[in-house]
């Protein structure tokens, strides 16, 4: 890293340009596994690559450490492009899924291994390995077999191993997916942590929506081999550029209606929508068709039910099931009698919980409808 | 319930039948004939190949087409030291009524008391027998006369060998055959004692010094399949080989293979055939090892296999004759050796080849 | 034991409830226990037997118990030198057996071609031609009328032949073809460690693709080899087939001097003897085998160990 030109500025210390990857026998109607990616990572900063899976996420980050050749396309670090430069010479420290930690080498010699293999003196490879131990809480664990560790300790030796080096980038390829949900809660701190104290450039793949959201500085949501919007946690989530953003991150429904009025421009834009069966809805930005139809966004929880009384005006709806999580109860409600169906969360143990069949009156958070692009591609 | 009783009897029933029929058909069935006078089958053990072709088509057949009442089954092996270890395994029940045996190994047998003497009343040609071929003590007489030739591939040689010292020559340097970890080594030692002007029941250090020079020259001790289809094959151009097989090669390869009787004699070698101890149709097996060893059965099988008949009364086909170990010219230069003395030092000799001539 | 003591109550006797627990195992395995003491035990005991015996002229045996054809046998220099050829064909057997199928094998453990399982087939096809017909095959090639030497006489590359059969480097040579598909199958079954996960998370932090295979792939293959090792070395000490028939007869191997003692020169104690030192050559093999792999495996589970 230190022999790198200084990053310029926050923009584009890893910048990905019309990467293109086609495997030997696709390329047809389906169309390339990862088509044309434009992507700037800033120098210190924490991405993560969102999509379901072969949305071609983890294809790219395989192009970026060098494991896949690109069709086309290039991958520049630091003003560098090091698109044809061999695996082993790209300075990429990379977590594997299923971590690829040596068996036949203890902890130490696995996360030595790449500072042997960069010929360091061995005083050094000794405090620089137990300083990288240290970093990921293993620094009693040295001489331990891969075999002899707990998941979680062999996802940090991974993590040590691939951060020893100081590599230019560091890329995580689902690193939680292996980890039971008690593990993943608190390895997601870690990683942020680790990250926050060693400023390295990261990349991070996943096809979960709650560790990109946590972890990252920016998520970019890819499907079908392309970035669909990059953003954000925040921006991904409260204002998703089209429908199956909308949809893959959180949950969401998603409700066609006519464009009454317009107001505003740029971030301030907003749109008063006639949805059947819920009434006239306001809802804030300004994706909407020459023909005057947009799709109205609706988080769940942000849609509030209330015991319906005879006179209570505003849109009503039947309850047709509900669900209880334990944290939140999930209902499915049927706006007016022909309305759409949509999906609502309360808190559970917070108001009044209904049964089947309930009668409720149907209200929102003014600011949560969201005006979101409907690209025809229903996920 | 109470079928199940009754399905299993009947099924234990047959299977105790079917397994006592072929026990009964395996036991039985080579003693079967004595009891009612149909056939009696007697069990033969010779050599394998050729020589089994030849005998089975020379003296099997016609013996068995003589005696309607015996048939011979003819069991193959490689060399007398196997017939040795079959009979030793199988004293009281033994693997066979009549065995070939070489003349070095048979007293060996003989005096362990797996083969028995001779009946004279049954086999009369005892009397007619050459003096090589004549029974010791009573015991199995010789089948064949052999001899050991050098061979040479004709192709691939300019001038034919006619002498021993021949083998030394630094023409065929790197081109020799030489199969000596056995009997042919025993008879070359003798052969070469004889050459050299010592006593081979004295002192065979010469004649192992002088095959130790032989070494270097030599291409392989232990030619594959064979020693004769190898100087067939040109694998080797010159070897040291058994007359008789080296004849039977020379017709069936066009004359490619030629044995060649050295100018300065050589040594015979005798097969001898045995009536094995305990055998239960020592009667068939005389009758039969009186008729291998007749004229008739004699010339028939030597014609064939180029082997010197036993019998006095045999007279071959002049052009036969002459091509077997009862040349005149053979005759002329035997080299005389003493097989039953050889007995007892047989092995220490192979020893000595194997160790100081081979692996020297 | 249980019919030794009807009256006592089942539960109380646990080796005897063990005993009839386990019995309809002791009774599947009873026939292939009897044919082994029959087949295996038995010939064992007896060449013990007869290796105490001692040796007459003319291929008498005394019926005896002595060591003396031991300490003959091993007074000899003979005898050392065929243990000495034996361990030498042994040894450049499976060196050279390893150094050829070890790619092969890798080649097939790694390809995703989909003429894998062609590959393989054909790996392991000579099998299917006897070692008989094998080594006549080498002979045709390596003899002075073979492939190589007519071959290179006719371009003058050389003017005499080379000697590359009827002696020790035709031996070797020949088994080393006829071990190789043993070989592979044994290392594609040692090759389960084997990920090419592994390879390129090596090559991530910085191994080149000598590094790759030095640190990584082999070691992980490094059960495989040894497996394979044990069994072409087991192999080859007991090979008599291809020393006999391409040895030329200069070869002297244990295989070949116990046929030859046995049925040429008629003494079986010293055949005995000779069988004995063999099977300690087996034991001994097996040992180091065992304690190799104890110690390969302690650097996979980390049992075992002194210190790192």
């Amino acid at each position: 890293m230190a022999d790198q030109p200084a990053a310029p500025a926050r923009a584009g210390y890893l910048r990905l340009a019309g990467l293109t990857k086609v495997f030997p026998g696709e390329g047809g109607p389906q169309g390339a596994a990862v088509a044309g990616i434009d992507l700037e990572v800033a120098h210190g900063e924490l991405l993560a690559v969102l999509g379901p899976s072969g949305c071609g996420k983890s294809t790219t980050l395989r192009m970026i450490a060098g494991l896949i050749e690109p069709s086309a396309g290039t991958v520049e670090v630091g003003g560098r492009d090091i698109t044809r430069l061999p695996v082993h010479r790209r300075d990429m420290g990379v977590v594997f899924q299923s971590y690829a930690l040596f068996p036949h080498l203890d902890v130490f010699r696995n996360v030595a291994f790449g500072l042997e293999m960069r010929k360091t003196a061995k005083s050094e490879v000794r405090t620089r390995v137990a300083r990288a131990l240290d970093l990921v809480r293993l620094g009693h664990l040295g001489d331990r077999r891969v075999s002899q560790l707990s998941g979680g300790q062999q996802q940090r030796v991974a993590l040590a191993r691939a951060l020893v080096i100081e590599p230019a980038v560091l890329l995580l390829d689902e690193p939680l997916s292996n980890l039971d949900a008690q593990l993943r809660g608190a390895m997601r701190d870690e990683i942020r942590r680790i990250h926050d104290e060693t400023g390295i450039t990261t990349v991070f793949v996943t096809h979960d929506q709650r560790e990109a959201l946590s972890m990252a500085d920016r998520v970019a949501v890819m499907n079908a081999g392309r970035v669909e919007q990059l953003g954000t946690p925040e921006e991904v989530y409260e204002r998703p550029s089209g429908r199956f953003t909308a949809e893959f991150v959180g949950r969401a429904n998603l409700l066609p209606g006519t464009v009454t009025a317009t107001h505003g421009a740029g971030g301030g834009a907003g749109a008063e929508v006639a949805i059947p069966g819920l009434g006239t809805v306001r809802a804030t930005g300004d994706a909407v068709t020459p023909e005057g139809r947009a799709t109205v966004m609706l988080r769940p929880h942000r849609i509030t039910l209330r015991a319906a009384g005879k006179a209570d005006a505003g849109p009503r709806g039947t309850v047709l099931s509900a669900g209880y999580s334990g944290e939140v109860i999930g209902y499915r409600v049927r706006a007016a009698h022909d309305g759409p169906e949509l999906e609502v969360e309360h808190p559970a143990g917070a108001g009044t919980a209904f049964g089947p069949g309930a009668e409720v009156l149907i209200g929102w958070d003014d600011a949560a409808p969201r005006l979101v692009a409907d690209d025809g591609d229903p996920a | 319930m109470p079928t199940r009783p009754r399905r299993r009897r009947p099924l234990a029933l047959t299977a105790t039948a079917a397994l006592t029929a072929v026990l009964a058909a395996s036991c039985a069935s080579p003693d079967t004939a004595d009891g009612n006078g149909d056939t009696t089958t007697i069990t033969f053990m010779g050599f394998y190949g050729t020589f089994q072709d030849a005998f089975t088509e020379q003296v099997i057949k016609p013996f068995e087409d003589a005696n309607p009442g015996i048939k011979v089954t003819y069991v193959p092996i490689q060399n007398s030291s196997e017939v040795l270890a079959k009979l030793r395994a199988s004293t009281s029940r033994p693997a066979a009524d009549v065995a070939l045996m070489d003349s070095s190994v048979a007293p060996t047998a003989n005096e362990e008391g797996l083969f028995a003497r001779l009946d004279p009343e049954l086999v009369p040609n005892l009397d007619r027998l050459v003096d090589e071929a004549a029974s010791k003590d009573g015991f199995g007489p010789g089948l064949t006369l052999d001899s050991l030739s050098i061979l040479y591939n004709t192709e691939r040689v300019d001038t034919p060998p006619t002498s021993w010292n021949d083998l030394w020559d630094e023409e065929y340097r790197g081109r020799l055959a030489m199969p000596i970890a056995d009997t042919r080594g025993v008879a070359l030692i003798i052969a070469l004692s004889q050459i050299l002007g010592t006593d081979y029941q004295q002192d065979i250090d010469p004649a192992i010094d002088r095959l130790k020079e032989l070494a270097p020259a030599v291409e392989t001790w232990q030619p594959a399949p064979d020693v004769y289809t190898a100087v067939q094959s040109g694998e080797a151009d010159i070897a040291v080989g058994w007359n008789a097989r080296g004849q039977y090669y020379q017709d069936t390869s066009g004359g490619v293979v030629a044995p060649v009787l050295p100018e300065e004699g050589t040594v015979t070698q005798i097969n001898t055939i045995n009536l094995v101890n305990n055998s239960p149709r020592a009667e068939a097996a005389q009758k039969f090892i009186d008729y291998a060893i007749s004229a008739e059965a004699q010339q028939a099988f030597d014609e064939a296999a180029y082997y010197a008949p036993v019998n006095k009364d045999t007279e071959l086909a002049p052009e036969v004759r002459d091509r077997t170990t009862a040349s005149a010219e053979q005759q002329a230069r035997q080299i005389p050796v003493d097989w039953s003395w050889l007995t007892t030092r047989y092995t220490a000799w192979v020893d000595r080849i194997k160790q100081e001539v081979i692996g020297g | 034991m249980t019919t030794a003591v009807p009256t006592a109550p089942a539960p109380a006797a646990p080796p005897a409830g063990r005993l009839r627990r386990h019995r309809p195992v002791l009774l599947l395995l009873a026939p292939g226990a009897l044919a082994l003491l029959l087949t295996y035990a038995l010939p064992l005991v007896w060449v013990v037997r007869m290796a105490l015996n001692r040796p007459l002229d003319g291929g008498a045996i005394l019926q005896t118990v002595t060591l003396s054809t031991f300490t003959d046998v091993l007074a000899s220099s003979h005898y050392w030198n065929v243990i000495g050829q034996t361990l030498q064909l042994g040894v450049l057997t499976t060196v050279f057996t390893l150094l050829l199928s070890y790619p092969v094998a890798l080649f097939l453990a790694r390809t995703t071609s989909r003429w894998r399982s062609l590959l393989f087939a054909l790996a392991v096809a000579p099998l299917l031609i006897s070692s008989v017909a094998r080594t006549f095959g080498w002979m045709a090639i390596l003899g002075n009328q073979g492939v190589v030497n007519k071959t290179l006489l006719a371009i003058g590359v050389i003017d005499d032949p080379l000697r590359l059969a009827n002696n020790m480097t035709g031996v070797v040579i020949a088994s080393t073809e006829i071990y190789m598909p043993f070989a592979i199958l044994a290392m594609l079954a040692g090759f389960g460690r084997l990920d090419p996960e592994l390879e390129r998370a090596a090559a991530s932090l910085g191994a080149g693709r000598f590094a790759v295979l030095r640190r990584v792939v082999l070691p992980l293959t490094a059960p495989g080899v040894l497996t394979a090792s044990l069994l072409v070395f087991v192999l080859s000490l007991s090979g008599y087939v291809t020393p006999r028939l391409i040895g030329g007869g200069r070869v002297f191997v244990l295989a070949t001097e116990i046929y030859d003692e046995a049925m040429n020169s008629l003494n079986w104690p010293v055949a005995a003897v000779l069988s004995v030192l063999l099977l300690l050559l087996f034991g001994l093999v097996v040992a180091v085998h065992l304690w190799a792999q104890r110690v390969l495996e302690a650097r996979f589970t980390g049992r075992g160990r002194s210190t790192s």
